[in-house]
Order: structure tokens, then C-alpha cells, then sequence
């Protein structure tokens, strides 16, 4: 502390107390100015900080008392010593008072100023570390409160519901979160007793059951609750302890599950439909089984090889239905099971159309190729690209009658190539025209016309392009045709 | 063989009413299909048959509900009985209580795939009662799956 340098600036208008000053106290630790009357003096003090002002009383223009006044005014804690020939009680008193140190009298021995300089500068020494430590608790205070509005601001952020409860079940903290989750009114719940104010018995209860049993075990408590319709809230309510043990509190954290729920149902939907799907040809041929076994079909062995015939077909039917669902299984699964790489459509579209060929001439139907040539290349899986372009491909053929015609068309769009397969069949309503991308649908005129299907084949084809980024749409007119368009992104560079 | 009664299969399911046909045929029945609602009821008008065995699912999930409920609420059909088929376990979600005035007015059920001593039975049953008549239904808003 006392290594630190001292400024010290000394107002007189006799040269010989300023020059005799800075002679005496010519020391390595102290910095010294002079100014030869108190207007000068008081411009040097706003110019620069000075830890101690010695001023004479009496100079023209600016009088020590004013410029007392002034650096006071100032920064109280510089330390003021009168210089003074006339050293009266009075204006002593008077200088001390309007907030000076000391006083020196004139004439005064070098002794006597270096011991009141000491004295004052200790004093100034310990103004400052008086100050520094306040400013050092502001700070530390400042901290802490910075520190408590970022957490309660981490905790106001947060997307899931906060609640905590005292022992007796008042909520001491709520964040907007929860309110909203709750869909209470804003009004600060904090300080209200759980019962009654979450609107939700099931959760006051639950809070309140925790309290109790809380004392015993540490464990969290889950539950489901339906807040409105389709709106479902999951909580995890957990006891607070302190350190011996004792419950202090809960807390509970609100989470909203509507989204998990809704896909839990649309999965629970499937499977039904599914399980419908699945049950009704094992229902036809059990009962094909049953009719022969119980010797009704005896004697009339036509009669019997039409229900075989019709068991070895729902049997296909059957095989068919559970490969396609293993096939959306397959399209919907992602991650390191399946492998993307950069590869070229036309090959695949090739071995596609050669695959179909017996198909299509037995029907007499031609096939058109346009555009697969100098297609840019796409990520994608090629299994399942392959099989995309198959159930396109074998629709187009099985929806249209003999002598028509099915094409396959590609081209490249803006940073897309598009493929469409197109056919002269049978059509599809207006009407059934957005089902056809669902899982089990199947036209109405496809029925009329008794043409088999799992009602898979298009679903598998959407979520394959799902999972490639791209699009599928279908134009279509009854007994005109329809036109199946899959759009992939091609990768930059290309 | 001297006909026991005339059923009327209503299924849109062709192999089921191959099946049925077989099973009553066999017992001495005579027996007509119908695929759709609309057909079903030009039958029932025209051919006026002893029982309906009657599928629940003909073929969007309701058709069959709302068909029982047209037989039942017209005065010259109500009295035929109404044997309904449902796929397995189909029926636990069905209520056929008639206390709280929403139920399914059919008088009884069989379960696919259809076991032939059952149907008969059920079949033989339907006809040979002299049961009161089913109380005649409101409306069909609301029917079928409790849920």
C-alpha cells in the first residue's frame, strides 16, 4: 500500500512555500505539481487525480476556501490541508468543517509537513482500500444476483414445466412453462397452496402424495394425464430432501407427450389395420378347411378343387401382404442398416422394365423409354429405389388393359430429376385420388375390375421417397390413365 | 329335401359366402347373396327370406351397423332375425345390451372363421324362436364400436 506513488499538488502564490514544499518533500514515492493561485490549482485538479491538495488560504483570483469547496464537491475523499498565515481557531475550524484535513500553519519546520503529509496520505491510503473492498462487495453482490436471474431465466426458458412446492404444498416457483402447459391464467401462482389451483386434481394429488410418502423413499413418481382433447402431460414429480434427510419440498417437471401420443395411436391404427388385413384370408382358409374336413365338399370333387384353388390364392395373398409390410418396414427404417450412395437411375429403371417385359407382352401392352440417358446421378439406397420403380412399374401394368400403353419418362429439372410412369389404364377417381398413398387403400374401379393388391404398394412407394427427400404425385382419369412422378433431389456438383 | 328356411348371406367377402352356402346348403337351407347393402335390401324386398347373416365390416366398417338398423326400423322387416358375423374378438367391443337405448339390434353373432356346428346351431335357434321382437332402434348415429 505504501509502495504506491502519492500526488500531491500544492497550491500557493508565494514561491517560496510551493518551491520549499517540493523540495521537502522530494521523495521517490511521491509526485509533485504546483500552481500559483486556487484557479489554476483547481484546473490541474479536474485535469488529473490527485490523492492530496495542499492550499493556501488566502491568493487572488480563487480562495483556498473555494477551492476547498470545489475539490469536495469534487471527490470528497482527496485529502484537503489548509495552508494558512493566519492561523485563527476560527478559520481552522471553519476549514475543517467545509470538509479540510488539517491545517498547517505558516511559518512551519519540514518536520511538521512531512508528518502531516504521512498522516494524510494514510488516511487517503485507507479511504481507498475502504472503497475498494465496497466496490469488490458490490461486485460479488452484482454476481450473485446476476447468477440467480441466469438460472431463473435458464429455468424460464426451458420448454418443459417447472413446479416447485414447499412441505405444505405452496408452489414457491413456477415457470411460464408450466402455466402454459396447465393453461392457467398468468397471474404468479407462487405463494398458493397446490389444491385446487393447477386445475388438474390428478396432479395436486400426486404432488401432495409425494410430500407425504416422500419422507420415507427417493423415488419419482410418472404419470399420464389428459389436460384437454388430444393434449397429454407427462409428470415426474421427485421429493426434495436437505441434508439430513427431511422433505423439504417437491419438484415436478411437465413435459408435453400430445406429439407421442399421436404417433402412438396413428402406430396402434396401423396395427389393426394390419391384424384386419392379415386375419381375414387365414379366416377364408380356415373355413375352405373346415367345409372339406367336415365332408361337405365329399362328392363333388369340382366343388373342391374350387376351394382349394381359392385357399392356395388367399395363401398367396397372404405372402404377398407380409412381404410388402416387411418391404415398409424396411423403407421406413434408417440409419447405419442402410447405405446410401451416389448411382445413376437408368440402370435400375432398365433392369426394372427388362424384369416386367414378360408381364407387358402378355398383355400386348408397348413400352415407351424416354430421357433415362445423361440423368444426373442421386443419393439413394438402391434397393429401395428399385423397388419404387418395380411397384410403379408392375401398377402400370396390372391397372391397364390389354393393348395399351405404359411409359417411363426421365428428365432433369432445377437441381431435381423427375421419373414419371404413366399408363393408359384404368384410372382413379377424383374422389380416391388422395388415398391412394395410404396404407390399404384400394380403388373402388380396381375392385370392380378384380385386380388383386395388398393396398401396400404405393404406401411403400412414399415413404421410400420420403426417405430420399423427394416427392411422388399421381395425376389421373378414370378409364384414361394416371401418371406417377417421383422427384429426387440430384446432389450439387452434378 | 324339404326347405328348412331361406337364409340371406350379406357379405362382401365372396369366399365367406362360399363357405356359408356350403354349411347351410348341407343342412337343407336355401340360401341367396348379396355383396352390398343396396342389393341385400332389393332381396330382402323381393325374396323375403327366414334369417340375414349379416358381416359388420361390408366393407368400410359400418355398412353392416347401418344396414341392421334399416331392417329393424322398417315395419316390414323387423321381424326378420338378424345373425351377425364378426371376425375374431370383433364382438367385445360391440354392445348388444339393449338398457341404455344405444345397442346393436341384431339378435345374435358367429364369429369367422365359422365353425359349422355353431352356425347351425345359432342358425336353427334364430329360427325356431318365438322371441319378442326386438325394441325398434332410434337412429344409428353413434352406433357400433364403444369407444
Amino acid at each position: 500500500m505504501q509502495s504506491r506513488e502519492a500526488r500531491i499538488l500544492v497550491v500557493d502564490d508565494e514561491d517560496i512555500i510551493r518551491i520549499g514544499c517540493q523540495r521537502i518533500l522530494q521523495n521517490p514515492g511521491f509526485t509533485i505539481d504546483l500552481a500559483e493561485n486556487g484557479r489554476v490549482g483547481w484546473e490541474k485538479i479536474q485535469q488529473k487525480s490527485y490523492d492530496m491538495v495542499l492550499v493556501d488560504l488566502m491568493m487572488p483570483e480563487m480562495g483556498g476556501l473555494e477551492v476547498l469547496e470545489k475539490v469536495q464537491a469534487h471527490d470528497e475523499q482527496i485529502i484537503t490541508i489548509i495552508i494558512t498565515g493566519f492561523a485563527t481557531i476560527e478559520t481552522a475550524v471553519d476549514a475543517m468543517r467545509k470538509g479540510a484535513y488539517d491545517y498547517l500553519p505558516k511559518p512551519f519546520s519540514p518536520e511538521e509537513l512531512r508528518t502531516k503529509i504521512r498522516r494524510g496520505l494514510e488516511k487517503r491510503w485507507l479511504l481507498l482500500e475502504a472503497e475498494e473492498l465496497r466496490r469488490e462487495r458490490d461486485r460479488n453482490l452484482l454476481e450473485l444476483s446476476n447468477e440467480k436471474s441466469r438460472t431463473m431465466t435458464l429455468i424460464n426458458c426451458m420448454s418443459e414445466g417447472l413446479i416447485a412446492t414447499n412441505r405444505t404444498g405452496q408452489i414457491v416457483l413456477m415457470n411460464p412453462a408450466a402455466q402454459k402447459l396447465l393453461n392457467l391464467p398468468p397471474e404468479n401462482a407462487v405463494g398458493s397452496t397446490v389444491e385446487g389451483l393447477l386445475g388438474n386434481p390428478d396432479l395436486e394429488k400426486l404432488i401432495a402424495g409425494e410430500l407425504e410418502t416422500a419422507a420415507r423413499t427417493a423415488t419419482v413418481t410418472s404419470k399420464e394425464f389428459a389436460v384437454a382433447e388430444e393434449r397429454f402431460l407427462q409428470s415426474n414429480t421427485a421429493p426434495l430432501h436437505d441434508e439430513k434427510g427431511e422433505v423439504w419440498g417437491t419438484v415436478t417437471v411437465l413435459v408435453d407427450i400430445s406429439e407421442d401420443k399421436k404417433l402412438d395411436q396413428l402406430k396402434s391404427d396401423f396395427v389393426s389395420l394390419v391384424s384386419h388385413e392379415l386375419k381375414s384370408p387365414v379366416a377364408a382358409i380356415a373355413g375352405y378347411l373346415n367345409l372339406i374336413i367336415d365332408g361337405l365338399t365329399a362328392g363333388n370333387p369340382q366343388k373342391e378343387r374350387e376351394i382349394i384353388l381359392r385357399s392356395r390364392d388367399k395363401a398367396d395373398s397372404l405372402l404377398m401382404l407380409i412381404n410388402d409390410l416387411l418391404d415398409m418396414s424396411r423403407a421406413e427404417r434408417r440409419g447405419a442398416a442402410k447405405v446410401k450412395e451416389l448411382l445413376s437411375l437408368a440402370p435400375i429403371l432398365e433392369e426394372t422394365i427388362q424384369f416386367y417385359q414378360n408381364e407387358a407382352a402378355a398383355k400386348s401392352l408397348s413400352v415407351r423409354i424416354e430421357g433415362l440417358e445423361n440423368l444426373p446421378r442421386v443419393v439413394g439406397n438402391r434397393d429401395d429405389l428399385a423397388r419404387l420403380f418395380a411397384n410403379l412399374v408392375s401398377n402400370a401394368i396390372k391397372y391397364t388393359p390389354e393393348r395399351g400403353e405404359v411409359g417411363v419418362k426421365g428428365r432433369k429439372r432445377d437441381g431435381h430429376i423427375e421419373v414419371a410412369v404413366s399408363d393408359t389404364g384404368i384410372g382413379i377417381s377424383k374422389e380416391e385420388l388422395h388415398k391412394v398413398f395410404g396404407e390399404f387403400f384400394r380403388a373402388r374401379n380396381a375392385l370392380a375390375h378384380k385386380i388383386s393388391g395388398t393396398g401396400l404398394g404405393l404406401a411403400i412407394c412414399r415413404r421410400i421417397v420420403d426417405d430420399h427427400h423427394g416427392q411422388i404425385t399421381v395425376e389421373s382419369e378414370i378409364d384414361k390413365g394416371s401418371t406417377f412422378r417421383v422427384i429426387l433431389p440430384v446432389p450439387s456438383g452434378q | 329335401m324339404a326347405e328348412q328356411g331361406k337364409i340371406l348371406l350379406v357379405d362382401d367377402d365372396p369366399d365367406f359366402n362360399i363357405i356359408n352356402r356350403t354349411i347351410l346348403e348341407s343342412d337343407g337351407y336355401s340360401v341367396e347373396e348379396a355383396r352390398d347393402p343396396e342389393s341385400a335390401w332389393e332381396k330382402i324386398r323381393s325374396w323375403k327370406p327366414d334369417l340375414i347373416c349379416l358381416d359388420v365390416m361390408m366393407p368400410t366398417g359400418t355398412e353392416g351397423f347401418h344396414f341392421a338398423y334399416k331392417v329393424r326400423r322398417d315395419e316390414a322387416t323387423r321381424h326378420i332375425p338378424i345373425l351377425m358375423i364378426t371376425a375374431i374378438h370383433q364382438h367385445s367391443d360391440f354392445r348388444f345390451s339393449t338398457d341404455d337405448g344405444e345397442y346393436l339390434p341384431v339378435d345374435d353373432f358367429v364369429e369367422k372363421p365359422i365353425k359349422r356346428e355353431l352356425l347351425l346351431a345359432k342358425v336353427k335357434a334364430l329360427l325356431a324362436a318365438t322371441r319378442p321382437a326386438l325394441p325398434k332402434p332410434a337412429d344409428d348415429k353413434g352406433i357400433g364400436l364403444k369407444k
